[in-house]
């Protein structure tokens, strides 16, 4: 039992005097998050590393400089963001084109094929192929991972912006308010990319978990 | 959703097509009141958005298993060190 890292002051001084369980702490709870967003940026696992190791250098020495305008986290996810931003560019990597966005036929991954017409004289915009529920989460380890697995490519391969909010949100847990702050989005914007998100990867998981036992 | 009571021509039903563009802004609590009370009200007729709903729900607690599951995947070689320049750069 410790200091309550969870309390930015309590974590910035415990940084400052050298507390080394405070850095492993961070490290802990935030290395694998920032290698994750990274990688939307560089193009291989050797250069997200780096730009990783890096920002934890930039946390070690700017430490004492750190005024808390904003939290610690989110001041260290903004140093990431900008040195694999600068890595990426540098590297010239661009996506294709199809995977920038604006690709998306509907919002929801839903055929519109699946509802009634707008003129139906029942039920219009109603469903006409309602999805088939999923079965139950596998208890056995096996078929979890491999289902996790099945969610872990489908995020890989969401465009870039729908991949960094669904991330942060979805896998990393924050809150709707911290990753617009990070990623400078407008709420609205961030709800978006988020149903996008989620919509394909429920999507990628349809065939596996509908099928019936 | 097989008997037609009168009730329902007054209050009219939200269209599942309508429905499926707003689960996130549902789970969200971005719905403006009205329009949360007619989601709710849909819901409990309607199998097939149910179901919507339940699977958004369920993408969104695996998505939260993936990162338990790398928090024991920290590569031991570069957390001890980073930990080790911690210390040589801010000694306690």
């Amino acid at each position: 039992m410790g200091a309550d890292y969870d309390d930015d002051a309590v974590l910035v001084a415990a940084l400052r005097l050298g507390d080394t369980t405070a850095f492993e702490w961070m490290v802990d709870r935030y290395h694998g998050s920032l290698r994750r967003l990274a990688l939307n940026y560089v193009a291989t696992g050797a250069v997200a590393d780096e730009v990783v190791q890096e920002t934890w250098l930039a946390l070690i020495q700017g430490i004492d400089r750190f005024e808390r305008r904003s939290t610690l986290k989110t001041w260290l996810y903004r140093v990431l963001m900008n040195k694999a931003r600068t890595r990426g560019l540098r590297e010239q990597r661009t996506r294709p084109f199809s995977s920038l966005d604006g690709d998306d036929l509907t919002l929801s991954g839903f055929d519109p094929d699946r509802f009634r017409p707008a003129d139906d004289p029942e039920w219009p915009g109603h469903w006409a192929a309602p999805p088939t529920p999923w079965q139950e989460q596998p208890d056995r380890h096996l078929e979890a991972t491999a289902t996790l697995d099945l969610v872990r490519e489908a995020v890989a391969e969401l465009p870039p912006n729908q991949r960094q909010v669904m991330a942060l949100r979805d896998i990393d847990g924050w809150t709707s308010d911290e990753v617009c702050n990070v990623l400078g989005l407008s709420q609205t914007n961030q709800r978006v990319l988020l149903h996008r998100a989620r919509a394909k990867v429920r999507l990628a998981l349809d065939p596996t978990l509908e099928s019936a036992t | 959703m097989t008997v037609h009571d009168p009730r329902d021509v007054l209050e009219p039903d939200l269209p599942c097509n309508l429905f499926v563009e707003l689960v996130t802004d549902y789970l969200e609590g971005a719905l403006p009141l009205d329009q949360r009370a007619l989601v709710d009200a849909h819901l409990t007729i309607c199998v097939g958005c149910a179901t919507v709903l339940d699977q958004w729900r369920t993408v969104i607690s695996l998505a939260g298993r993936i990162a338990e599951d790398e928090v024991d995947r920290v590569d031991p070689v570069v957390r001890r060190s980073l930990v080790v320049a911690f210390s040589r750069l801010r000694p306690a």
